[in-house]
């Protein structure tokens, strides 16, 4: 059976607050899931009814045919919540072999090291969750989530108010995990997201506004362009050029350029031909557009 | 059904945590010391006064208490048995407030209802709750019954059964205060706040029944789902007889339990 999850009609309401409104999904195992929208969207509390941490105000949610928050459910799904901490009582260590022991691993010890190491986090084991940086913290809840080989492994913010030294070890350990689990990944840094993820769930208002796989997206025509910070175009010349549809200078250093891809599929090319005769420099280059352009845009 | 293995699993943590943890450590330090002293100058020397003047003055006390204590073969369990069937449940609102509690305000219930059930943790937790009371129960026997052999090594074998009995007594008493704990650890945010929460319901609900009970005289008879509704009955027993109101403590553990085992299913994390 392929199939992950399946919401039906779910909703959540907290009083009059309707945090999630009939959301109907259904995901399948596979490559890492990216699931966005803004604040008060429904991401965290879509996830913690997947986790079953609470229950829905309507519809239903099973994960693999069960029950969420079934005992069968829990046996092949983990995860890792946003703003839980481990107990400051005991030891990374004994409390990571004490999750191998009750999901029933046959070598909790030996289980408990794999994962610290997956997240480089293996000298750690001795230390207490208090002794530890955020990043370090959340790094160890990530090895938490990978304890057993879960089939599925949901993830809440995780790079969320870390440094980009421990976002790239979570990123890379996401990306290499792929293969054995599917990630669904819950964050607003969608820079990152794009880098791991091939399916986007969108969620609004706590409404589902699609399933979309970032390949399928239309990207022909979009030129996305970070500019160097000393750089001034002139958005005039470029609107100028054959085929040029649109010009926009989101940030002082996005440029993005839409042009008619069918008829002139050299634009890009003189665009840039036109960029460096301005002595215009860019950083960066890429293709269609962002993440984030494509979500709240 | 929740595994067997994981709630001895989460029970074998929880003992590890009050004997191996500093807090832990910490408390047991301070139970060790209040005991001590009441070992010593509370039952020690009352025990002293029931076996010297304490029948001269009693016959003339109309008190049933005081004269069940007379009859105690072993004065200084006599005492115990009064003390104890007191301040181990008292112990029993601070020592077992924090079952869930500070758990799941600080999100680690979270990360532990990934890997176990929640009825697993729920009993797992209540189970290690009572084990370190009986622990630290059977320390106190223990010591009592070490002063009861030091100053009369004849009494050794009687001083055993009896020590048997009172263990299997408040072994009970405080497995039905344990299980009210947890029920109310499931909707207290800390350990503080269940214990307060605990020490209002005990007083909100006897004060209501009998409140009531003067209009409705049948509604007294609620009383008995409160834990310790049968401690003035132990107070007049001195032997196995005690164990013929047992099924209370049993019933109210539980009831108590069933309650909070459905609370902790349907409660959000």
């Amino acid at each position: 059976m392929n199939q992950l999850i399946d919401c039906k009609a779910l909703s959540k309401h907290y009083g009059s607050t309707k945090a999630l409104q009939n959301v109907n999904l259904s995901l399948s195992a596979g490559a890492p899931i990216a699931l966005v929208g803004p604040n008060g969207a429904g991401k965290t509390t879509l996830l913690s009814l997947l986790c079953g941490y609470i229950k829905p105000s309507g519809g239903e949610v099973t994960l693999m045919g069960h029950r969420a928050g079934s005992q069968k459910a829990i046996q092949h799904i983990s995860a890792l919540p946003q703003d839980a901490s481990l107990d400051p009582a005991f030891s990374i260590g004994v409390q990571l072999k004490h999750y191998a022991q009750l999901r029933g691993v046959n070598q909790p010890a030996e289980e408990v090291r794999r994962v610290l190491s997956l997240v480089q986090m293996e000298d750690k084991i001795t230390a207490k969750a208090t002794e530890l940086s955020h990043g370090m913290r959340k790094r160890v809840l990530l090895a938490q989530s990978l304890i057993g080989n879960p089939r599925l492994v949901l993830l809440d913010e995780p790079t969320a108010g870390i440094d980009p030294p421990n976002v790239k070890i979570i990123r890379d350990l996401i990306s290499r995990e792929a293969a054995s689990a599917t990630f669904i990944v819950s964050s607003h840094n969608l820079d990152e997201l794009e880098k791991v993820c091939t399916t986007v769930v969108h969620l609004s208002a706590g409404e589902l506004r699609g399933v979309n796989a970032i390949d399928d997206v239309n990207n022909d025509g979009v030129l996305s362009i970070i500019l160097r910070s000393d750089a001034q175009p002139d958005e005039q010349r470029l609107k100028q050029l054959e085929g040029v549809r649109n010009i926009q200078l989101r940030t002082p250093t996005e440029l993005i350029v839409e042009y008619d891809h069918q008829r002139f599929p050299e634009t890009d090319i003189t665009v840039l031909r036109n960029l460096a005769e301005q002595g215009v420099r860019y950083r960066r280059l890429s293709k269609g557009r962002s993440l984030e352009e494509q979500v709240f845009n | 059904m929740d595994s067997l293995k994981n709630i001895l699993l989460i029970a074998t943590l929880e003992l590890r945590r009050a004997f191996t943890t500093r807090r832990g450590i910490t408390v047991i330090v301070a139970f060790a010391l209040i005991w001590g002293l009441l070992l010593r100058y509370g039952v020690y020397g009352a025990a002293q006064w029931l076996q010297t003047g304490g029948n001269a003055i009693g016959s003339m006390i109309n008190s049933g208490t005081l004269r069940s204590l007379l009859n105690w073969d072993i004065p200084e369990f006599a005492v115990f048995w009064v003390v104890s069937l007191y301040l181990f449940p008292v112990f029993c609102l601070t020592l077992a407030a924090d079952q869930t509690a500070t758990d799941r305000t600080r999100g680690t219930l979270r990360l532990l209802s990934l890997h176990a059930t929640r009825g697993s943790i729920f009993l797992g937790r209540f189970a290690g709750m009572l084990l370190t009371q009986m622990w630290l129960l059977l320390l106190v026997i223990i010591a009592t019954l070490v002063m009861v052999v030091l100053r009369d090594p004849a009494l050794s074998a009687v001083a055993i059964e009896t020590a048997a009995m009172v263990f299997v007594n408040v072994a009970l008493l405080i497995a039905a205060y344990t299980a009210a704990m947890a029920l109310i650890s499931v909707f207290a945010s800390s350990a503080r706040q269940a214990t307060t929460w605990a020490v209002i319901l005990w007083i909100a609900i006897g004060l209501l029944i009998f409140w009531a009970g003067r209009y409705l005289p049948q509604i007294e008879a609620l009383r008995w789902i409160l834990p310790g509704a049968h401690i003035k009955h132990l107070l007049q027993q001195n032997s196995w007889q005690s164990l013929q109101i047992a099924f209370v403590p049993l019933l109210q553990t539980i009831g108590l339990l069933t309650a909070g085992y459905i609370a902790m299913k349907v409660r959000d994390l």
